[in-house]
Order: C-alpha cells, then structure tokens, then sequence
C-alpha cells in the first residue's frame, strides 16, 4: 500500500466500518449532520431567526418543507441551523475532558496500587457523583444565561454548558484510560522497556498512551452522542442556547405549548433530528468498538 | 481386551479460514476396545484436540465434520440427532477439559453442578444422586467430600479441581473418558498426583481412557497404544513401547529424541526439528512433515504417503527407519 | 572460566500485603504474604544455574527483583559488588545494560501494537542512542537468533510462538548483556520448538560467554542446560547445588518428591511410586515443607532448619540431615 502516512490499521479501519452494515449506516448518520451543520448558511432556504407572522404555524408544505413554528419561521431552516449548537456541544465537550480524562487514567493506571492512583480515582468519584443538571443551574444561576464579555472573548451560553459537560466527562474517560493502562502497565513488554532503562514518562507516552487510543476513540463518540442529548435537554429548560437562536433543544421548548394542538411538526422534526444523531453515533460507537478491541486489543486482560 | 468401543474412520473436520473451509482433521483412523488406554499425541495444530471434540460432536459452530465416521458402541454417532447426543454425553461419553478453571461455572457451587449432571442422565432422587456424588468425589481422591461439594471452583486449588472435573466426568458411570491434556495447566506434583489418579481408576473401574497429550513421557507412563498426529493426520499408531523402542515415522523418532530427560547424560545432543508445524489451510501434495523431515525423499514431497502395516502397528511413510 | 563474582544475593526477603484496611496500611499493620524468605546464593560468571520450583514458590518474583522490576522488603542484591537498589545515573544503566531479561512467551511480552522493526530498534536506541544503522544492527540481531529479515514487519500476532520467544531473545540481546534471566522461556511453546530454543540459548552460551539463570519447573531441562541447580518451595531455598549432585543424590524430600513426580517414559510404566499430597500451603512456624513431608519428624514442624552440607558445594536445608 503506498505510503500516505496514514497507519495501516487505520485504513483498514475505515473499511472495517464500511464492512459493517449498521457501522455504515452510523457513519453515514453522523457524517450527514456533520455536513448539513457546517453548511447551515448555504443549505438552508431560509433564515433561522427570519419572523414571518402571516406564515406561523404552517404545516409542511412545498415553501417550508417541514412547515413553520410560532413566528413563522421555517423549521426546516431551524433545523439545518440547529445541528450546529448540538455537534458542537457533543464534540467541543469530548474535546475538554478528554485530555483531563485521559492524563488522570493514564497516570492512576500506570501507578496503580500507590497513593497517586488512591487520590485520582477518588477525585474523579467525587466528580461522577455530581449531576449535570443541577450544576447547570448552579452555573446558569451564577453567571446568568446572557452572554458575558471578558475582554476579547464572548462566553456565550453553550460555552459555559460545553466546560460543565466537558469537566463530567472526566470521570468517563478517565476509568476507560484506566481499565486498560492498569492492565498493559504490569505487561512484560513494559517491565521489558524498564530494564532498557526507559523512564516512566517515555513508557507511558510511547507505550501506553497508544494502546488506550482505541478505547477513547469509541468511548469519545459514544460520550458525543451523550453531549448531543444533554444539549438538548438544557436547551429544553432554558439553560442552554437561548431563544430565538436555534437550536434542538430549543425548537423542542418551543413546541411544549403545542403536543396536543396538533401542530406535530413542531415536535416531530427536532425530535427525529436528535434521535438519528444519537443512533448514528451510538451505531458508529458500536463499530468502532468491535473492531478496534477484540481484533487489535489483543493485549492481556484486567485481573 | 475388550469389545470394539470406539471406532473412527477415516474422520474429516473442516475450518474456516478466510473464505475457504480448510481441514483441521484430514482423515483420523483409529479404535479403542473397551478396557484400553489410548494415548494421543501431538502438537499444536496437529488436531488432536479437534478430533476429540468431533468425536463427542462439540466442534465449534464454525467448524464442520466434512467427511467420515464414528461408531460408539456400534452405534454411528454422526448421524444421530442431537438429543440422542445429548444423551451419550456425560453419560456413556465423558470428557476432561484441560484448563479446570473455565471448565467450571464460577458461581455455581461444585456440588450443585455435579447434580445436575448426575440428575440429567440418570432417574434417581435428590437423595441418591447427593449419595453418589459424594461417592464420586471420594473416589478421585478428594479429602472431606462434603466440604467439596459445598464449595465454588475458585475456593478449590487446581489440583482439586481437575480431580472434581474428573469426578463429574465419571458421575453417570462412562463407557469411555476422553481427557484432553488435563495436566498441562498443573504443577508437576500435583500432575503426577493425577496421573495416579488414572492410574488407580483404570485398575479399579476397569475404564476405558483416550487420552491426549504432547508430553510423550507421561503418555508412555498411562497409556498401552498411542496414535501420533501431526497436521491432522494419524503418522503412526502401535504399542507404545514399539513406538518408544523402535519409531517408524522420522517425527515420531524426533520428537522423542528433542526432549530432555533427567536420565539423559548431560552432554546428550538435542534434537532439533527445524522449521514449524504447518498452519491449518496450507496444503501440499505429499507428506505434510516432510518440509522439515531429515529423511524426506523425493517422493515425500508430491505424494502422500501409504499406511504400512507391521504387526499391531502402522505408520504413513515412504522412508520410514527399520 | 574465570571465578568472577557476578551476583550475589543475601537475605531476600519480600512481602506482600493482603487484605488489611487504609487504617491498617498506615499504621502499617496489614498482614502479609511473604513470597520469598531469606534467599541466599551466588552466581559467578559463566555459570548457568537453574531455578526450579513448582507455581507460587517465589522463583519469578526472585527474577523481578534481581532485575529491580520489584521492590525488596530486605536482604542484599549485589551485582559486581554494588547493591543494585542504591545504584543511580550512569551506573544504574551500566547495570540496565549488564543485566537482562526473557520473559515467559505470552501475549504480554511483546508490544502487540508494535512491529517487530520498531521493538527492537527501541531497544537498540536505548543502547546505543540514534545512530543511523539501527536497522542492521537489528537484523543481526534476528539472525543471531535464527530469523530472518521478513519478521521485522510483523505484529506479533503474526507470528508463532516460537518466533515470538526468539525475538523476545534478539530484544533482550539488543543491550548486549553479560547476564541474561530468562523466565521460563520454552515452557509455552510445542514441544519440537522448545528444542530449537534450547539451542538458541546454549549457542548464546558458548559463543557469548553468558551467564544465565534460567527459572523453569522443567527439571529435565534445568538438567540439560544449567550447571548449578536452586530448588525453591514457598519462598525459600530448600537444596543448592551441582545439577548432577541435586538430581541424581537430591536431600531434600521435596526435591526428591520433585524428581519423583517427573514422567518417566517406558521406565516409568507400573510404577507405584507414592506421590506427594496436599498443596503448597505455608503455615506458621517449622519448616514450610513439613505437612507434605513423608518423612517429617516432631522437630521439623517447630524449628525451621538451617542449610546443612551434603556434598562439595551441595547443601540441604532438612532436619534429617
């Protein structure tokens, strides 16, 4: 195979999802919201915040193709625009915890059984005990919904939300990067490099960091799918993207007043839009975990 | 010597490899009379493993039986249903697994598993089969019995528990155990205690024992006959000290010889067999050893050998040592 | 052969915690098990010598930490003179080079997301630093064990068990070691492999001048290969001595039960010999052997006994003798 400087194995990773139906399918899923997200302002007919109150309330029709909501503006649109705030929160929280996930497993793993791994695995106890929700609130009550400006950044409310949602990822991530470190760290390949007189940053770095990549891979998309519905659900409250923005969560709000007026595409478009998301990513996650750990992850077993 | 127990013919298990089903087992011959002890020998990848779990028809899903028969008891035992199967298993067909660990449920207690085993396969009341497991559990050597039956694999050490494996193998009375390398994963103390074991059941229950090893050693200590595997075929079967005495098949001769053995002088040469078993789904004409045969002939290569046959022994080999 | 003095060990002891709470381990009251106790030999240069015992004895955690992979609780490790746990800087990777290990072939002793190539380049940096013919020194080092150039990019999954051992060989080799523990190295492998490792090691002996402790429970193989033998149950040191002296004179009754339980072959058919019962259970005081021991007398299981001399350069540790 030439060399593109792409590893081998994860060439054979992407064929390896397009081997598996429901791998595809996911892929497929998310890769389409991925695009219909990034290119919101060419795709969608209309203006997401554009009020049109002759049209509100319109059910789907060849102008709106997924009708309009209370103001008149097109769902459809609100749709398009919408996938933006979700993916974000899903990936820019992975993003955050991640690297706090993956420092405080690898480190509690490899020097497992010592007072290190004592301290980081109880702080990040103490961390998973606490709920999103009330946080949020905690957070929203403190530093208000309304975006803040501190010099040259604006902290818009999703980005408060991200940090929260990225900081209770830790917990996640870091008992993933654990169960496998603790298990290659006691391996003979490791006490093979001691003996080289290798030091325990560099085996850590090179020897361990690489072969917890996999776990995180598939543990990452399945805590996106998580951020999509926590988005989502703060959104519904009041404590994510504020309105008239759009967002999911907020589109879902919105139509709270409307379940039982039957004006069903309200609800039923933001409701199928977050459900595909968090299939696909989930299916995606499911691939990715069967191939990426029994076939590579031929390492030893935690006992 | 016994009536015919156990007789496999000409046996053909198959594997998929990629897209192709390659024989593990590419045509096993053998019989057991009741009363015998019959060693298999070989390594890995010679399908002696395999061939054990046709027999008992427990191949994995996966694998196919391509080609030949079983006759137990003079009954062909391919072709009977499943429920008739399940019948003969661990009743008049029993087998040791080699690892006593996994071999067991971890939570369920010893006890309660060798009951089940007694009860499915015989009508007896709770009572009688709590008597008989106890008697079974006394009979491979376990001290407080009771104790035993109370307790979960994991309390046990590995020596206990390969003799409990034992006992549930023996619970319902079988014509014929398989044991399939049931000493590898054991210390060699506690390896000789098991071979004792054996020992003393043959001469007491008069059971008829197929017994599957690499060590040649420990074989030759339990067993009358033996039939040696190499690549999933039988590459010479006779009387054990025959096959000790006087190999026929160059890797018979080798592998004796490229051990080493306590009485040896400590400058003995080892033998050394190059190059490596073939992987199960290469195939080549001949003899399946002779890329790595010292002896190999021309011949050897593009044909496979015929069965000779001397007395009470035979063997596959066109340039065999006499 | 000359009579240098490699290693010598003295008093090694280690202990393990079991169970206890985070109270006990402050208070530094956690029961313990102790996996070796009081170990004493020494190796001179050239010699190969055997460490035999059966699962639990303490042979592999005695490796672990001669290589200062594990802690010792106390005694003395002395390699060419100097305590190894005090050594630091430039004479810690003095020793790093001097002293090596091969691992008992599993899934765990090679890297398996990584070639074979990089394995031992990795391994030959961290001898000779970044110079540019790592890739030949690497397949010298393939071809001193018997393989050839293709292995270097394989996974090791790829390969078989006996490739896998001999690169385990090549990557121990890499740091051009003068003592090489090797921790049962052949017991994973089919019986016709562990012949064409044998010989790996015995070439390595004689053309590299090793010295070897080799840890097996194979008696037969420590017989073959190794000149001295140590004979380990629960943690100590029962018999030392010459490889004929132990195996054909053995004192100890758990040596012998050892030779005893060795498969025989042909000359072992119909023999009743008695075999030990029980498992290694270590209780309290006495020698650790006694309750398995056939021949144990009151004595054996209140005081535990000192080593004695049976023969020149053979020693016992039993009441009987």
């Amino acid at each position: 195979m030439q060399n593109w400087g792409i590893p081998r194995r994860y060439l054979l990773l992407l064929h390896s999802i397009g081997a598996s139906r429901t791998g595809l399918f996911g892929f497929c899923l998310v890769s389409v919201l991925a695009l219909m997200a990034i290119f919101a302002p060419w795709i969608a007919p209309y203006e997401p915040t554009q009020v049109d109150m002759l049209n509100r309330l319109q059910p789907p029709s060849w102008s709106h193709w997924m009708g309009t909501d209370l103001t008149g503006r097109d769902v459809f649109s609100r749709l398009i625009w919408g996938a933006r705030p979700s993916l974000q929160v899903g990936i820019l929280a992975v993003l955050i915890g991640l690297p706090g996930g993956f420092a405080v497993g690898l480190l509690a793993g490899f020097y497992r059984g010592t007072m290190l791994e004592t301290i980081l695995m109880r702080i990040v106890e103490i961390i998973a005990a606490v709920p999103l929700l009330i946080v949020a609130i905690a957070v929203v009550g403190v530093l208000g919904v309304k975006p803040i400006a501190m010099g040259p950044f604006t902290i818009t409310n999703e980005i408060k939300i991200v940090v929260v949602l990225g900081f209770l990822y830790i917990p996640g991530l870091a008992r993933v990067v654990f169960a496998v470190a603790a298990a290659e760290a006691t391996s003979d390949y490791i006490r093979a490099r001691r003996i080289q007189g290798v030091r325990d940053f560099t085996l850590i770095v090179s020897d361990i960091l690489p072969n917890c990549l996999s776990v995180v891979i598939v543990w990452g998309t399945l805590l996106t799918a998580g951020g999509v519905l926590a988005e989502a659900g703060l959104s519904f409250v009041g404590l994510g993207v504020q309105p008239p923005d759009a967002s999911w969560g907020v589109m879902l709000s919105e139509a709270r007043k409307f379940i039982f007026s039957g004006e069903w595409w309200l609800l039923f478009f933001p409701g199928l839009a977050i459900s595909l998301t968090v299939i696909g990513l989930n299916l995606l996650g499911d691939a990715l975990r069967d191939i990426l750990d029994p076939r590579h992850y031929t390492g030893p077993r935690l006992d | 010597m016994g009536a015919r127990l156990l007789e496999v013919n000409n046996l053909k298990v198959a594997f998929p490899v990629g897209n192709v089903m390659a024989e593990a087992v590419r045509g096993v011959s053998f019989e057991i009379n009741t009363g015998d002890a019959v060693g298999v020998l070989g390594e890995s990848g010679s399908g002696k493993s395999v061939t054990a779990l046709a027999i008992l028809r427990l191949i994995p899903s996966t694998g196919r039986i391509t080609g030949g028969s079983v006759k137990f008891a003079g009954e062909d035992i391919l072709s009977i249903d499943e429920a008739n199967m399940r019948r003969l298993r661990g009743r008049d067909l029993s087998m040791v697994f080699q690892d006593p660990l996994t071999a067991f449920n971890p939570a369920l207690r010893i006890g309660r598993q060798l009951l089940n085993v007694i009860r499915t396969h015989t009508s007896t009341t709770v009572q009688q089969a709590r008597t008989r497991a106890l008697e079974v559990l006394d009979l491979v050597g376990l001290p407080n019995p009771a104790r035993v039956m109370r307790s979960y694999p994991h309390e046990l050490s590995g020596g206990m528990r390969q003799r409990a494996l034992i006992g549930i193998a023996l619970a319902c009375n079988p014509k014929l155990l398989i044991a399939d390398e049931p000493t590898t994963a054991l210390d060699v103390t506690i390896q000789a205690q098991i071979v004792d074991l054996f020992h003393k059941l043959r001469s007491e229950l008069d059971l008829t024992l197929l017994y599957i090893t690499h060590n040649l050693d420990l074989m030759a200590e339990l067993c009358d006959r033996a039939i040696v595997m190499y690549a999933g075929n039988v590459v010479e079967e006779g009387k054990v000290t025959d096959l000790f005495q006087a190999p026929r098949h160059p890797y018979t001769r080798m592998l004796i010889d490229c051990v080493p053995r306590l009485e040896d002088s400590r400058n003995r040469e080892l033998t050394v067999i190059k190059g490596m078993p073939p992987t199960i789904g290469t195939t080549n004409p001949g003899c399946r050893f002779s890329p790595r045969c010292p002896s190999a002939v021309e011949r050897c290569h593009v044909e496979y050998p015929e069965e000779s046959f001397e007395a009470q022994r035979r063997f596959s080999c066109w340039n065999p040592r006499l | 052969m000359n009579d240098q003095l490699l290693l010598e060990v003295k008093s090694l002891t280690k202990d393990f915690p079991v169970g206890g709470s985070l109270l006990s381990r402050i208070t530094g009251s956690t029961p313990v098990m102790r996996a070796v106790n009081d170990l004493n030999f020494r190796i001179h240069r050239g010699e190969v010598v055997g460490l035999v015992g059966e699962s639990g004895c303490g042979k592999s955690t005695s490796a672990l930490m001669l290589l200062r992979l594990l802690n010792k609780t106390r005694g003395t490790i002395r390699y060419r003179g100097q305590e190894i746990t005090e050594l630091d800087g430039a004479e810690l990777t003095s020793f790093r080079r001097q002293v090596q290990m091969v691992f008992q072939d599993s899934h765990s002793a090679l890297n398996p997301r990584k070639v074979v190539r990089r394995t031992l380049k990795e391994a030959l940096r961290a001898r000779y630093g970044k110079t540019s013919d790592l890739e030949d020194k690497a397949i010298e080092l393939l071809r001193t064990t018997g393989l050839g150039a293709d292995v270097l990019s394989r996974y090791p999954h790829e390969l078989s068990g006996g490739q896998r051992q001999r690169i385990g060989i090549a990557r121990a080799m890499a740091m051009e070691p003068e003592f090489i523990v090797a921790d049962e190295p052949v017991s994973s492998l089919d019986v016709s492999l562990q012949a064409q490792i044998i010989n790996v090691f015995q070439a390595l002996r004689e053309k590299r001048g090793l010295t070897m402790i080799l840890i097996s429970h194979d008696l037969a193989l420590v017989n073959f290969l190794c000149d001295r033998v140590l004979v380990m149950y629960a943690g100590e040191m029962v018999e030392s001595g010459d490889s004929e002296s132990v195996m054909k004179h053995a004192a100890h009754p758990y040596t012998q039960a050892l030779i005893g339980a060795v498969p025989r072959g042909l000359a072992g058919r119909g023999r009743q010999e008695k075999t030990l019962a029980g498992t290694s259970e270590v209780l309290g005081e006495g020698c650790s052997f006694a309750p398995r021991c056939p021949a144990a007398m009151q004595r054996c299981h209140e005081i535990a006994p000192k080593n004695t001399t049976v023969a020149e350069g053979h020693t016992a540790a039993c009441h009987l003798l």
